[in-house]
């Protein structure tokens, strides 16, 4: 039996606001198995971060069902969805994914924390190994670091408590390209190793080749809320 | 893990959070410094006197008679007549009668003429007598006692020779250097204004202000010369029966042959410090608008780093930060600061009153202990942390909703 990662029936949700008339995001049916990585692709404004958002339990569904790794993730509670994020999804942002003031090592060890895990220090050297990342980083504070790195160290720490779902926001807008060769490439390396399923959202389609599946962020929707 | 973070956060925008801690310890300083000098004045102050019924002096207030008798502060208005002195002593309501004779000083301490009774039935705090730690009472015409402070102050041991100034003041024109005095004997210390008085007999005060040629002589041989006393500044009177009190006191103040006002110690106390008492109160409520004043800086520093914080919220929320967890953080913040800022005004006040002790003691009469841990300071600094979660609990609900409406969108 395959296990599916993500599994999605009639999702429903529209942004509330008081003026104006907010488009209806609907997701007919997406099923995700585990172990697979998705390109995600479209033009901005086209639904990308709804459905990270919905992924992560930033925001919740008006309606229908929403699965993660088996679990109703879209009707949990505030203090479990928390917990379960903490536990089972890594995300990985554009920009600013680290607290500038804290070292390398305490922004991986904040992950720990709300997932109420130990932080092994061998894990976090064979990870920053792996991301050709040197030791000597973990006590540097993050607003040293160059963007390049900045990014990796994001990896590590979204990586660090093994979590089975990770999602990435476009992490590479901000490098330049052969800096985007060489994070796709240990992105792909790590997450492979660790056989973690990756929804990868970008506007950027050169970078689908790294997948194993692309997809158009609009073909996810039904086109009844245009 | 949190504290650590709400630290480093801390130390992250150190400029405004240097400035918000000085600020919140300035305030508790006065906090603390005005509620630790209102409940020691207070002992201090009750302590001076006891056991004295009446206080008789030359008519002026009631509160001037009663700060140049007992604290030594302030000047005599006027003298009354030994004799009367000797009247009210042979009164049958009296059970015993000090003479004080003030007027001149030593190194700015005080010079009170008494006699025996002084060390007899002179009372202070609660029915405490005085105590003679070394040495003797005085016996001749140039021999002193002096209180612990003057003793600690100046370096005297007993035996020293020691030379009493005409004035008040530290330093005197006029001092009766042909005349030293032999140190009888040395106080225990009583944490009253008899620890800064140099005592005398009342014959030596006339003798130091008679010519130099007829002090020479005295010094030579103490008994040439007759010394009677004239005329002294205060009695203070133990009466057998208290009942008697109002009647001696109005007999006292219509005496037909000297000009004389009698006050009650314990009502002149009360007035005293329902002067000081006003004071006091408005020093409280000046202290608490300061603190109220540093509390609301604090939350201004919070609220207004809560904007470049919106990202650092996405972060810790997709981490998996509750929003609970976030308002703990800022509350941490909050937190850290006030509890700092307690620490560090008790210890500028404890190391402030230990250095300032006797500078203190020996100008303004306040006795201080340095030791400010009473349980009024542990309540009062539960007041300021409560205080302080109460003012943070703006900033902790713009934190709350910016960690309830945080999107990944909302980072870019």
């Amino acid at each position: 039996m395959i296990d599916i990662a993500i599994d999605i029936q009639n999702l429903r949700y529209q942004y509330r606001s008081k003026n104006k008339h907010n488009p209806l995001f609907h997701i007919p049916q997406w099923q995700v198995v585990a172990g697979d990585t998705v390109f995600l692709h479209g033009k901005s404004g086209t639904g990308k971060s709804t459905v990270l958002n919905l992924l992560s339990g930033i925001l919740k569904p008006l309606g229908g069902d929403l699965h993660l790794l088996g679990e109703n993730f879209g009707t949990m509670k505030g203090a479990a969805t928390d917990k379960f994020r903490a536990q089972h999804i890594g995300v990985v942002f554009q920009v600013f994914n680290l607290i500038p003031y804290l070292s390398v090592l305490e922004n991986i060890e904040l992950a720990s924390y709300f997932a109420k895990h130990r932080t092994d220090e061998d894990t976090v050297k064979a990870m920053l190994e792996s991301l050709a990342l040197p030791e000597a980083i973990l006590t540097q504070p993050v607003s040293q670091l160059s963007v390049g790195q900045q990014q990796r160290v994001a990896i590590v720490r979204a990586l660090i408590n093994s979590p089975e779902i990770l999602l990435v926001d476009e992490p590479t807008s901000a490098l330049d390209s052969s800096a985007r060769d060489a994070f796709m490439q240990v992105l792909m390396d790590v997450a492979k190793h660790k056989n973690t399923t990756m929804i990868f959202v970008s506007h950027d389609r050169s970078l689908a080749k790294y997948f194993n599946q692309s997809q158009d962020v609009a073909s996810l929707f039904a086109m009844e809320g245009e | 893990m949190l504290l650590t973070v709400a630290k480093l956060s801390l130390i992250s925008r150190k400029k405004t959070a240097i400035l918000t801690f000085l600020s919140l310890t300035i305030s508790m300083l006065v906090l603390f410094s005005v509620e630790h000098i209102r409940l020691e004045a207070k002992n201090s102050f009750n302590r001076s006197i006891s056991g004295t019924d009446l206080i008789v002096g030359a008519p002026s207030g009631q509160l001037n008679l009663l700060l140049y008798s007992v604290f030594r502060l302030g000047s005599p208005t006027n003298n009354i007549k030994y004799t009367s002195y000797e009247l009210l002593a042979e009164n049958q309501l009296v059970d015993w009668a000090i003479p004080i004779s003030l007027g001149d000083s030593h190194k700015g301490f005080r010079v009170v003429g008494t006699n025996q009774s002084y060390f007899k039935h002179f009372r202070y705090g609660s029915d405490r007598s005085i105590t003679i730690e070394t040495g003797k009472p005085f016996n001749g015409l140039f021999e002193t006692v002096i209180g612990a402070d003057v003793a600690e102050a100046l370096g005297y041991k007993v035996d020293d020779k020691i030379i009493i100034a005409h004035g008040i003041g530290a330093t005197s024109f006029k001092n009766h250097d042909q005349a030293p005095f032999r140190i009888a004997g040395i106080l225990t210390r009583t944490g009253t204004p008899v620890d800064k008085t140099v005592h005398v007999s009342l014959e030596a005060i006339e003798a130091i202000h008679l010519p130099v040629s007829q002090l020479l002589q005295l010094v030579d041989s103490p008994d040439a010369i007759a010394l009677e006393p004239a005329t002294i500044t205060a009695v203070l009177l133990g009466l057998n029966s208290r009942l008697a009190t109002f009647r001696l006191q109005r007999v006292i103040n219509n005496y037909p042959q000297d000009r004389l006002m009698a006050v009650l110690p314990g009502v002149a106390m009360t007035e005293l410090w329902s002067l000081v008492g006003t004071v006091e109160n408005i020093l409280r409520f000046i202290a608490i608008l300061v603190l109220i004043s540093a509390l609301f800086g604090l939350s201004t520093m919070l609220l207004a780093s809560m904007n470049e914080r919106r990202s650092e919220i996405a972060v810790l929320r997709i981490l998996g930060a509750g929003p609970k967890a976030i308002v703990m953080l800022i509350l941490l913040e909050a937190l850290l600061l006030a509890i700092l800022s307690i620490i560090s005004a008790i210890t500028i006040l404890t190391l402030a009153l230990f250095s300032l002790n006797e500078f203190l003691a020996a100008e303004y009469g306040l006795f201080l202990t340095w030791n400010i841990f009473t349980l009024e300071l542990l309540y009062v600094s539960l007041g300021v942390i409560a205080a302080t979660s109460i003012t943070a609990a703006l900033p902790c609900y713009e934190a709350y909703k910016s960690a309830i409406l945080q999107q990944l969108s909302n980072t870019r």
